[in-house]
């Protein structure tokens, strides 16, 4: 008995040794692969196929950033996971594959578009799709030859001799232009996208012909609705000097609101049933697409708008940019729940006439720059006559700001901002006008040497 | 009296004539119907020989068992009512004589290349046939929320469109390697 004990005390001995040998072995070769240091092992077998369990299990210990992103957020919860959003047909011109799929019949791409998205949420991609934040975002991206223009010749600096065959020559387009409006994907022959047109903003256009990102606004791979409601989700395109909507906003009596009790609200009550009460000012979204009082959510953002506040002269919004008429009375249902009928008329009011103060000093330009043209005293090259570049900063800088400020309560944009530079430029544009019709000539040197009146 | 008698005789002969023969017609009818509905009788063209193929290695084809779980009739006809059904099988089915023994030749690749490949021939009534309830007791919530907006008649969007790989799989890679077949022959 003693030497049975003995033997099998021995036996133990010897596998405890050979364990830690071996333990010992692969801490070491371990050490040599980058594996990221939060590491993970997340074992998922409820509610899902074999497969879909094998991403999360491989991408967990791979990529554990986006498992612990996508872990937290209402899709796990609701068990969509990898596979459900990111494979695709072999057929797809996206199909690629993993290390740990290749070999398999299952094929998979990184890029992910609306049209996957609308599988489980429908209206809100056919509403989306009907908006400006579709095609007709990415169209100066991929379509509209003056911004091509500006994306290649001038930004790419091909006008100084950067060919549009240097991947240099795309850089402007890739880190600025795309990552706003989005682009068209361009693939290579593994079916991975090439010249840094992948990832791009809310317009991009996918190979397999569908268009949008919805993960712009909420982002991957949590795809928050609270994130979608808070003002930075919108911030991170409709900000700066040409649309500086964030900063009117947190200039505005809503912003002042949110800044200061914002972390107090409740961001996540279900669609349609985020009402006031769960917040004490609105946001970008509630105004824009929320569901409010008697309202339903829209992910069609022209849908409440009158006024096209972008272009060089505003209209009522028509055609593919929205019904301005019906927008009107949508704002003032949305206003409603809030204000009485006297401010709301107020507000109204206030935009219309700044829309056509603007509209008269854009008309007045146009009628000069007309004279100009026929009598030939316009520069050849709009980026070095001082007459165009003036004009250009006035609607597309100074114009939006003076307009979009008056329409969301940012008097700091619609003033110093905007309609203040509007008149100095004015009366530049004035100045050259008439220099050039007394002496018959251009200047000789552009009057705008930089990047024009901020 | 006579007369009408032996005319009455006549007609009412003619009468169970034609009555034998509208059940003859019928019957046969009925068995052309019926013969002409099975996947054999479709599959006896060689046309339809690559749609066979992947419709029986796809979720809709044979099981384990070698049960048929749908056939090509049960999606590429109507179900919503008798006549549509009959009418379109009369009609798809001369467009597909007429083209058979014309031999024309159909670039299946070239022509979804300019549809998209989501474009399909099939009914969504056939689907309905089968899938009554799309928000069964215990449905996964993911598969819940998917039909959710098209239970509740919110979106235009049909079964085939989430759904298009279900009767033959993936079509298009199963025609680029019956073309690299060729090729490489």
């Amino acid at each position: 008995m003693k030497k049975l004990f003995g033997r099998t005390g021995t036996l133990i001995l010897a596998t405890m040794f050979l364990g830690l040998i071996c333990s010992v072995a692969c801490a070491e070769e371990g050490a040599n692969t980058v594996t990221p240091k939060l590491h993970k092992e997340l074992v998922i077998k409820r509610g899902m196929s074999p497969e879909a369990a094998k991403c999360i299990e491989c991408h967990s210990k791979k990529t554990p950033g986006i498992v612990e992103s996508w872990k937290k957020g209402k899709m796990a919860h609701a068990t969509v996971t990898c596979y459900d959003c990111h494979v695709v047909e072999k057929s797809s011109p996206m199909a690629s594959q993993c290390s740990g799929l290749s070999g398999s019949n299952v094929y998979i791409s990184p890029m992910v578009s609306s049209r996957t998205c609308s599988r489980c949420h429908p209206q809100e991609v056919e509403q989306f799709l009907k908006s400006g934040h579709a095609k007709l975002a990415s169209h100066p991206v991929v379509v509209k030859e003056k911004t091509l223009n500006l994306m290649y010749h001038l930004e790419g600096a091909q006008f100084i001799g950067n060919s549009r065959a240097n991947s240099s020559n795309w850089a402007s387009r890739a880190a600025g232009c795309q990552m706003c409006h989005g682009g068209q994907v361009e693939l290579g022959p593994d079916h991975k996208p090439v010249k840094n047109t992948w990832p791009g903003g809310v317009g991009t256009r996918y190979p397999d012909g569908s268009i949008g990102t919805c993960t712009v606004c909420h982002t991957r791979h949590q795809f928050s609705v609270e994130e979608a409601r808070k003002p930075e989700a919108c911030a991170s395109c409709h900000l700066g000097p040409d649309h500086p909507d964030i900063e009117i906003y947190m200039e505005s009596k809503h912003g002042q609101i949110f800044a200061t009790q914002g972390e107090t609200w409740e961001w996540d009550s279900a669609p349609d049933a985020w009402q006031p009460g769960d917040y004490t000012a609105p946001t970008c979204a509630t105004c824009h697409m929320s569901g409010i009082g008697d309202l339903s959510t829209t992910h069609n953002i022209n849908e409440r708008l009158k006024w096209d506040l972008v272009h060089p002269k505003s209209v009522i919004r028509s055609g593919e940019r929205g019904d301005g008429e019906k927008g009107a009375k949508l704002m003032r249902r949305v206003c409603a729940n809030c204000h009485g009928p006297t401010q709301i008329q107020k507000e109204i009011r206030t935009l219309d006439d700044a829309v056509a103060l603007y509209n008269f000093y854009w008309d007045g330009a146009v009628k000069m720059k007309k004279e100009l043209k026929a009598k030939g005293l316009l520069g050849k090259d709009p980026w070095a006559d001082g007459f165009q570049e003036i004009m250009y900063y006035l609607w597309h800088h100074a114009g939006r700001r003076a307009r979009q400020g008056a329409a969301m309560n940012g008097p700091d944009y619609a003033h110093w901002h905007g309609f203040f530079m509007i008149f100095q430029m004015y009366k530049d544009l004035q100045q050259i006008y008439n220099y050039r019709i007394k002496n018959n000539k251009i200047e000789e040197l552009s009057t705008v040497m930089s990047t024009g009146p901020l | 009296m006579r007369i009408i008698n032996s005319n009455g005789g006549a007609v009412l002969v003619a009468c169970l004539i034609a009555f034998l023969v509208a059940l003859v017609l019928a019957f046969f009818s009925a068995q052309k119907v019926k013969s002409t509905s099975t996947v054999e009788f479709c599959n006896s063209c060689h046309e339809m020989h690559p749609f066979h193929q992947t419709w029986a290695a796809g979720k809709h084809g044979y099981d384990s068992m070698g049960v048929i779980r749908a056939k090509c009739v049960d999606c590429h006809l109507p179900h919503d009512s008798l006549w549509n059904y009959l009418k379109t099988k009369m009609k798809a089915g001369l467009h597909d004589m007429k083209a058979h023994l014309i031999g024309k030749k159909t670039d299946w690749l070239a022509l979804w290349k300019n549809r998209g490949p989501y474009v399909h021939e099939a009914y969504e009534s056939g689907c309905k046939e089968c899938h009554k309830k799309l928000v069964a007791a215990g449905i996964p919530t993911k598969a819940f929320t998917a039909h959710r907006a098209y239970e509740l008649g919110e979106t235009e969007r049909t079964c085939l469109d989430c759904h298009h790989e279900v009767g033959h799989g993936d079509l298009v890679s199963a025609f680029r390697e019956i073309a690299q077949n060729k090729n490489t022959k």
